[in-house]
């Protein structure tokens, strides 16, 4: 092979050199903290996650959805029995939930919903960034910054992430990689030659702005190719997870986390939500690929389970009442999930607003008591050093849900 | 533009020109729509070479004048999706004024090839109502499908599907679809771009539920017809069309007092009372004022977005379900006097309150100037020159908004034709799709992995969530994950691995041609224009070391590298 013109910059040599160049530590002990964001997109039915036993009414509205297997938490909430491979965790004290959580905007559309969910702005459609996007520009923790600061497993950036912030959305890591060149070698070899190749072009490129980008670029292929292995070799993945969408997206955050290639925010969404029929079978599959997978990523973190806070959150809940095909319509409250070493786990959050007719919202669904912000809020702040509740959620009055054990009093 | 009908630089005056104008326009009647008046004349003779000179004269810092090659080149980067080899020796044959104002009249342009192949995309050709139905029947049969596991598996494929996930979503892949065969194969390239621009102006999003069958009808009966148009027309077809109204609400938004109301309120005081979706939604409002019209700087209140609202009330939609389209619904409307930007709205209009409105917004110079700016920033530069805006604006206000005549402007400015202008702009992931598959006179027999390319590299057509459809500077489009998509599309493109699309370099390889040439050729064709001299031998090195085994076993080979890395490269991501 004749030698690149431009040569090979040296740092890409050895991982370490590469990351310490970004001020972040290669030793495995450093504590960087990092917020993980799933998006359960579809309006998920929090009264059949966590379903209110003592509601009498409850019996007369959706009497085919109520599962007699639910294993009782505390105060007249029953868990869904698909998600028993979280009861560990609840037991454990790093999970928790909130119930009646949701936005105090009504609509039932699941393009506005989310579209207000993920802008942080319920009501308000012309916001400029996402809420991620603002957390980390309004972020006063961490250092420099590394091209794998904010990741989404996703084909494009989801709302939540777009705006002033640097973010790589990708739909898996096997994806972040250049083909071969024509005429080349194949394989691992012809990668990375092709990575040499456009790396030096962009390098000299005239235009600065391409040419960051391109450093940007090569530099985070750099980064997980050393960490990760091409093609994903080198990886652990000892950990078993479901074989889905879910189990994919979170096996892939939970390897860039134990990398340590100075990921601050992870991103996900997982659809399938939206039962409007056959809501039973439905939702025990759906749930129950989703216990095991959040049960498999949190076996996997090992060490980074300390400084990783996940929430996992709708765009709203579903009617109290069951509909003619066995299923429920767009609603308004639901519930929220929080997993996390600083979490003050074994608990649900939030004030049970009742499910009496005269307590429901329209008459219909069950009512928000939690806005969603003040459950992302205080994320924000925990994990990336967000303070200015204003400027991360403009037009928010409300405070923040107060679900985490004080600094250094972790109990693992 | 193989197809073009009498070339007008034949005829030496201008009546003469009309005149012929006027019969060619006769003779395409069977593909052509009405076409819109002129209201301004033809570009001068050699507007833009006189233009180039201007600037260079102007502007000695910027460098010398664009040379005539160059100006070719320029013109098509700007005008269409990207020159085919073809368009370079038509520009050249009958000038640059006579192509532009070739491609200002879509209506003259023969494109019959393409229209047939459009034929095959039925949410392109079919109404809402009739997509609505195909969808009611589509879901009756998935119902009685015959065993539980197919249903299961079918349920399981649709979802796996993004955002264009449930029902309709096959109809947005198709409309996605049928804007790369018109991107890469339209001879109309103009109207085709200026599609994609107002499209994004007044943007929906085919992605909320209720608006994928109507995204199709949308763009064209509402964008279409009037791309070369009156703004005034393209404002009151978007307000009025089915997928504003659902999109941004407006029709569901009513007086939050109307009599009507009141009276009902009266009698069922609670059941109604809490009926959601009643009352005021001033979504439409916000964005009309904002991203339509005015501008977000154009000088209006958060009173006056309250008033527009008010003045929307009632522009409705009928039958949604079944056969959607505009009504206006007098018990949903507040008749109260309104006060717009300073003028009042008097008591009682009714339905013309809404259209009063956009008679204001339309007028305003405001609006002139905004559409102005953006009209510029798409076809100069991210940074649009003020004094082209300023005389955009103006022809704008001295023509009623008169589309046409604002493009004629800047196709004869010295902005333009600046040398500070060549390749000032960053490719979208439309434009390098479509002008690679152009540039390499590639065919194209299924699109769908070309929907696909523009989609990885950042811009999924017809699913730009936010009102401000999608951006239109360096900044919406260089980052790192697009960056990598744009270099696999290069290379995979180069090797004929994008699925339904046959290109042959063939012709760069010819005569045993060695690595010098070939990239020459390639430069060439893809209209690379001037490499950095570390970018030539970069890539000369690169095509040096391909085995001499491998170039004789698949002579094409080195083309195809030579492609692949220019493609990839940093020069080509501009035009």
């Amino acid at each position: 092979m004749t030698m690149n013109p431009f040569g090979r910059r040296h740092f890409l040599q050895g991982s370490a050199v590469l990351l310490a160049s970004f001020g972040v530590s290669a030793d495995p002990g450093a504590r960087k903290r990092k917020l993980v964001f799933l998006f359960l997109t579809g309006g998920l039915d929090g009264l059949s996650v966590l379903s209110p036993t003592a509601e009498a009414g409850l019996r007369e509205l959706r009497p085919g959805l109520l599962d007699e297997k639910a294993i009782p938490l505390e105060s007249g909430l029953a868990l869904h029995p698909a998600l028993a491979p979280l009861l560990p965790l609840y037991r454990d004290n790093v999970l928790a939930f909130a119930h009646a959580v949701g936005q105090p905007d009504p609509t039932r559309s699941h393009f506005d919903a989310q579209d207000y969910l993920e802008l942080g702005t319920p009501g308000v459609k012309s916001t400029r960034d996402g809420w991620l996007s603002r957390a980390l520009q309004l972020s006063s923790a961490g250092g420099p910054r590394t091209p794998l600061d904010a990741v989404a497993i996703s084909q494009h950036l989801p709302r939540s992430l777009q705006g002033g912030a640097k973010a790589f959305a990708f739909g898996s890591l096997g994806a972040v990689r250049l083909r071969p060149l024509a005429g080349g070698p194949g394989g691992a070899r012809g990668r990375s030659l092709a990575r040499d190749t456009f790396e030096a072009l962009y390098a000299g490129a005239r235009d600065p702005n391409m040419a960051a980008a391109g450093k940007e670029t090569f530099e985070a292929l750099a980064l997980l190719e050393e960490r990760l292995g091409l093609d994903g070799r080198g990886r652990d993945e000892s950990t078993e997870y479901p074989r889905t969408a879910a189990g994919n997206s979170l096996r892939q955050l939970a390897a860039l986390i134990k990398a340590d290639l100075g990921l601050r925010v992870g991103c996900a969404s997982i659809g399938g939500w939206d039962t409007h029929a056959n809501q039973p079978g439905e939702l025990s599959r759906r749930l129950g690929d989703l216990g095991r997978a959040l049960a498999a990523f949190w076996s996997d973190l090992g060490d980074a389970r300390d400084d990783t806070l996940l929430v996992a959150v709708t765009e709203f809940g579903r009617t109290v009442r069951q509909n003619g095909a066995l299923g429920t319509d767009h609603g308004h409250g639901s519930i929220a999930l929080m997993l996390g070493g600083r979490v003050d786990g074994g608990k649900v959050y939030g004030r049970w607003p009742g499910a009496s007719p005269a307590a429901l919202h329209d008459g219909r669904d069950l009512a928000v008591t939690t806005d969603v912000r003040a459950v992302l809020a205080t994320a924000a702040e925990a994990q990336l050093g967000v303070s200015d509740l204003g400027a991360l959620f403009p037009g928010y009055r409300g405070s923040k849900l107060g679900y985490l054990r004080a600094p250094g009093l972790s109990l693992r | 533009m193989a197809h073009v009908v009498p070339h007008r630089a034949n005829f030496p005056d201008r009546s003469w020109r009309a005149l012929a104008a006027m019969a060619a326009t006769a003779l395409l009647a069977a593909c052509a729509r009405t076409a819109v008046p002129d209201r301004t004349p033809p570009l001068p003779d050699d507007a833009p070479r006189a233009a180039a000179d201007e600037a260079a004269l102007r502007d000695p810092q910027a460098g010398p004048a664009l040379t005539d090659a160059e100006l070719i080149d320029h013109v098509l980067a700007r005008v269409t999706f990207g020159a085919r080899p073809a368009d370079r020796e038509l520009v050249a044959r009958i000038g640059p004024t006579a192509f532009l104002e070739e491609q200002l009249h879509p209506e003259r342009i023969d494109d019959a090839a393409v229209a047939g192949r459009l034929a095959a995309y039925r949410a392109v050709t079919a109404s809402p109502a009739e997509l609505l139905r195909d969808l009611a029947a589509r879901q009756k049969r998935e119902a009685s499908a015959e065993s539980f596991l197919q249903a299961m598996v079918q349920a399981e494929e649709s979802r796996a599907r993004a955002r264009t996930d449930g029902p309709g979503g096959a109809f947005v892949g198709e409309l996605a679809q049928a804007k790369m065969v018109r991107a890469v194969a339209s001879e109309r390239q103009l109207e085709e771009v200026m599609v994609d621009f107002w499209f994004n102006h007044f943007n929906v999003f085919g992605g909320k539920d209720r608006i994928r069958t109507l995204v199709g009808s949308y763009e064209r009966d509402a964008i279409r017809p009037h791309a070369l148009g009156r703004f005034r027309d393209l404002l009151g077809a978007t307000a009025q069309h089915p997928a504003m109204l659902v999109y941004l609400d407006n029709w569901r938004s009513s007086a939050s007092t109307s009599p009507a109301r009141q009276r009902r309120t009266e009698f069922r005081w609670l059941a109604k009372a809490k009926r959601p979706g009643r009352g005021l939604n001033e979504n439409y409002a916000r964005e009309l004022l904002e991203l339509h019209t005015l501008g977000v700087d154009g000088g209006y209140t958060q009173e006056d977005v309250t008033e527009v609202a008010r003045c929307f009330t009632g522009w409705t939609v009928a039958e949604l379900r079944s056969d959607p389209r505009y009504l206006f619904r007098r018990g949903m409307h507040d008749d109260g006097e309104k006060r717009v930007l300073g003028t009042v709205i008097e008591a009682g209009g009714g339905e013309s309150d809404g259209q009063a409105v956009l008679d204001l917004l339309a007028r305003h110079p405001s609006t002139a100037r905004f559409v102005a700016n953006k009209l510029v920033r798409r076809f100069v530069s991210d940074d649009p020159p003020q004094l082209l805006v300023e005389r955009v604006a103006e022809t704008f206000e001295s023509t009623g908004g008169d589309i046409r005549s604002m493009l004629r402007t800047i196709f004869s400015s010295p902005e333009l034709f600046s040398r500070r202008a060549l390749r000032a702009k960053v490719r979208s992931p439309l434009e390098l799709v479509a002008g690679s598959v152009r540039a390499l006179g590639g065919d194209v027999d299924d699109a769908l992995s070309l929907a696909r390319a523009v989609e990885r590299i950042g811009e999924p057509l017809y699913q730009a969530q936010p009102p401000t459809g999608y951006g239109d500077t360096a900044g919406a489009w260089v980052s790192s994950g697009a960056l990598l998509a744009r270099i696999n599309f290069a290379l995979a493109l180069a090797e004929g691995r994008m699925d339904g699309v046959r290109v042959d370099l063939s012709s760069l390889v010819e005569g045993e041609a060695g690595p010098d040439q070939v990239l020459s050729r390639a430069q060439a064709l893809l209209g690379a224009g001037e490499l950095s001299d570390r970018t030539r031998e970069f890539v000369l090195a690169r095509l040096r070391e391909v085995p001499a085994k491998r170039v004789e076993k698949k002579p094409d080979v080195l083309a195809e590298r030579a492609v692949g890395l220019l493609l990839g490269a940093p020069e080509l991501q501009r035009r």
